[in-house]
């Protein structure tokens, strides 16, 4: 992780979780943060169940620019894409530079759920899949999703596991970050 | 992956229909279509009743005019006037289903146009699709899964220009299916056309596609694609055993060092560099197996520093014409330049210390000098060269392990005696040795034995003559490394001196 480059578009990849018993996999897309490729990444909100949002706890810019990330992926999700919003960078207490208090308030005016993790140590990352995932299943059960509609982002596949799809969207930065 | 321009979002090529006229096939009229999307083309051929078919559905499914296609006719169906009529409602019937569905055809209207095989939207679309439902048991089968160079190019397309990843409304033609079976794939076969590919202008070789969706691959074979086109392949550097490249390349570097083409001066990692350089890089750590056959490679480039690992080379059917920078790959045991331009070996067992097979076949070969010290060998096939000499055998007449010879198809080969001529010059171990893939009757083993002590007779002779100028026993050693005029090799080692392998597998000389 010492020297990974930017993302150039997009990345893909899969995990097979498990949410009461059944077992999910997720389309993982992390699409690039660069602002030079936000019109390409915008083409991954369609017809994904859910998102994840991150922001780096000891950069505060990339806070500030949340809701304009999170207008993109209101405008262009259906009502019911979870997005999941990630403090991440939680390995870094001493250079923290935005409070747990104030993003934790930022998700619930924004109806989004909120965690703080770490991709360093692996703090809370498969939570944030997980919270994810279980969010858009109840989804699923209470019937507010609905499984027909091709922009659900959620197929079933009575054989195989079920075929999810999260669009993880990384933190927006506009002036690069340091590697 | 290509930086993508400001304007190409959302901007689809146009696409039109158009119907070129029509023919008459076993009493049938057929209307061929022309279709073309940006600068790609290619035809179709379809019946009335096949349009019939398609509106009717279109009209369930998708909620078309019921109106829009002309009506059937019963009388005069195939009529002149009828039919010309027909091709112009037609293709205004096409036309008008391509405006209504601008960036990706339902898929009865993408089967019909061919757009599947053709089309960016429509070739992944069906992909996807196949993969939705078929992926999963193809990963577990674990077998070879072919891609054409089209498709590739259309995934390629779709992620660099952010094109949906489910245009067509259908869900289990999600991108991501693709993307989901790629990441896993461990045996892949790319294979273009040589020529336009089906029925289209689209020329595979000139298609450029990104292999990084790939991050699983052991085995990789392509052919008949532009190699310089290919991007990505490094990201499966270190899984890839096995890599085939054939008919798509014009050097190895451009497969092995694509990032030679932004720096002009690297070193492979580990590699103790004294002078500074612009790049480091990784080998291919797993790769031993390369088969580079059937492309216009004109030279063994440094490249191969990358590929320390390689056991199998394959550079047959090539434009070699030097032997050179084999000395970096340890591992080398089988090596074919079988068909290339090589006329000379001269220092070759400088270079490849291990080797066990060695396919010469179809070179410019005359003389046989370079070959006498690679003390491993064991196969060696030397057939469609220009050697016309029995000396020149000599060279090889003392390897302690070689099994299999092939000469055939030498100027050699039709003198008369040839085979017990060529036998006679492995000495004690002409019975070991496999001639063109004959084995050795009893009479011929008899008639070297005759051919052997003449031979020996004369040597002895020779030597008689010569021993007033002291040329001891040892100075056949340097006569026979000496590398100029190397042809007039005159004093034959009596191969009783060398030590005998008990078994071929021993010749592993460090
Ligand atoms: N200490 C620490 N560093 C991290 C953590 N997560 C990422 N980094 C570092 O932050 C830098 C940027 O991380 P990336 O994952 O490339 O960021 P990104 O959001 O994907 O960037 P783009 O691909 O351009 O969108 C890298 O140097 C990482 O090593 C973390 O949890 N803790
Ligand atoms: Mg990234």
């Amino acid at each position: 992780m010492a020297d990974c480059p930017h993302t150039i578009g997009v990345e893909f990849g899969t995990r097979i979780i498990e949410v009461s018993g059944q077992k999910i996999k997720l389309q993982i897309w992390d699409t690039a943060g660069q602002e030079r490729f936000r019109a390409v990444t915008r083409s991954y909100y369609r017809g994904a169940a859910g998102a994840l949002m991150v922001y780096d706890i000891t950069r505060r810019s990339t806070y500030n620019h949340l809701s304009s990330w999170l207008t993109d992926a209101r405008n262009l999700t259906n009502p019911n894409t979870v997005i999941i919003l990630i403090g991440n960078k939680a390995d870094l207490e001493a250079q923290r530079d935005v409070t747990y208090e104030e993003a934790k308030q930022f998700a619930e005016e924004n109806g989004l759920l909120f965690l703080e993790a770490s991709a360093k140590t692996g703090e809370n990352v498969e939570d944030a899949f997980l919270e994810a995932a279980k969010k858009i299943y109840q989804n699923i059960q209470d019937g507010s999703l609905d499984l027909n509609a091709a922009e659900s982002g959620v197929q079933h596949k009575p054989s195989a596991p079920q075929g999810g799809r999260l669009t993880s969207e990384p933190q927006p930065q506009r002036e690069g970050c340091g590697c | 992956m290509e930086a993508v321009g400001a304007g190409e979002e959302g901007e689809e090529p146009p696409k039109e229909a158009r119907i070129l006229g029509s023919e008459l096939v076993e009493s049938y009229t057929v209307y061929i279509i022309q279709v073309s999307v940006g600068s790609h083309q290619w035809t179709v051929k379809h019946r009335y009743s096949d349009f019939h078919d398609l509106h009717e559905k279109l009209v369930s499914e998708k909620k078309i005019d019921k109106n829009l296609l002309p009506p059937k006719k019963i009388i005069g169906k195939n009529s002149k006037s009828l039919v010309e009529k027909r091709e112009k409602e037609l293709e205004v019937y096409l036309q008008t289903l391509l405006v209504k569905f601008p960036v990706a055809a339902p898929k009865l209207l993408s089967h019909f146009l061919h757009f599947h095989l053709y089309e960016i939207n429509g070739n992944t679309a069906a992909l996807a699709e196949e993969l939705f439902h078929r992926g999963e048991q193809l990963l577990m089968a674990g077998e070879v899964f072919s891609l054409r160079p089209l498709q590739l190019y259309a995934i390629t397309q779709q992620l660099c220009q952010g094109k949906p990843t489910c245009a067509n409304g259908d869900a289990k033609t999600d991108l991501g299916h693709i993307l989901d079976f790629t990441c896993r794939l461990k045996y892949l076969k790319v294979t273009g056309t040589e020529g336009p590919f089906g029925t289209s202008n689209i020329q595979e070789h000139l298609l450029p596609f990104d292999l990084s969706i790939f991050k699983s691959l052991h085995q990789i074979e392509i052919n008949h694609c532009g190699a310089n086109l290919i991007k990505g392949l490094t990201s499966s550097k270190h899984t890839l055993t096995t890599m085939s490249v054939r008919f798509s390349a014009t050097s190895m570097k451009e497969i092995l060092v694509p990032e030679a083409s932004e720096f002009d001066q690297w070193e492979p990692e580990g590699a103790l560099s004294s002078f500074p350089v612009t790049a480091v890089i990784p080998t291919w750590k797993t790769l031993t197996t390369l088969d580079m056959s059937h492309n216009r490679i004109s030279q063994i480039d440094d490249s191969v520093k990358l590929i320390p690992k390689i056991e199998f080379l394959e550079l047959s059917h090539n434009d070699v014409s030097l032997v050179e920078n084999l000395q970096h790959l340890y591992n080398l045991i089988h090596l074919d330049l079988s068909y290339n331009k090589l006329a000379s070996l001269e220092g070759v067992h400088t270079k490849l210390g291990n080797i066990k097979t060695l396919n010469l076949a179809g070179n410019l070969l005359e003389r046989l000098c370079g070959l006498n010290k690679l003390y491993s060998l064991v196969n060696l096939d030397l057939s469609s060269n220009k050697i016309d000499q029995i000396d020149e055998i000599r060279n090889i007449g003392s390897l302690p392990c070689l099994e299999k010879v092939v000469l055939s198809n030498n100027p050699l080969s039709i003198i008369p005696d040839y085979r017990t001529k060529v036998l006679a010059q492995f000495g004690d171990r002409a019975s070991e040795v496999c001639l063109d893939n004959i084995s050795t009757t009893e009479k011929e083993l008899d008639t070297v034995e005759v051919l052997k002590a003449i031979q020996k007779a004369k040597e002895v002779k020779y030597k008689l003559n010569n021993s007033d100028k002291k040329i001891s026993e040892d100075s056949r050693l340097t006569a026979a490394s000496s590398k100029s005029n190397c042809s007039s090799l005159t004093v034959h080692p009596s191969s009783s001196s060398l030590p005998r392998p008990v078994s071929s597998s021993q010749g592993n000389h460090k």
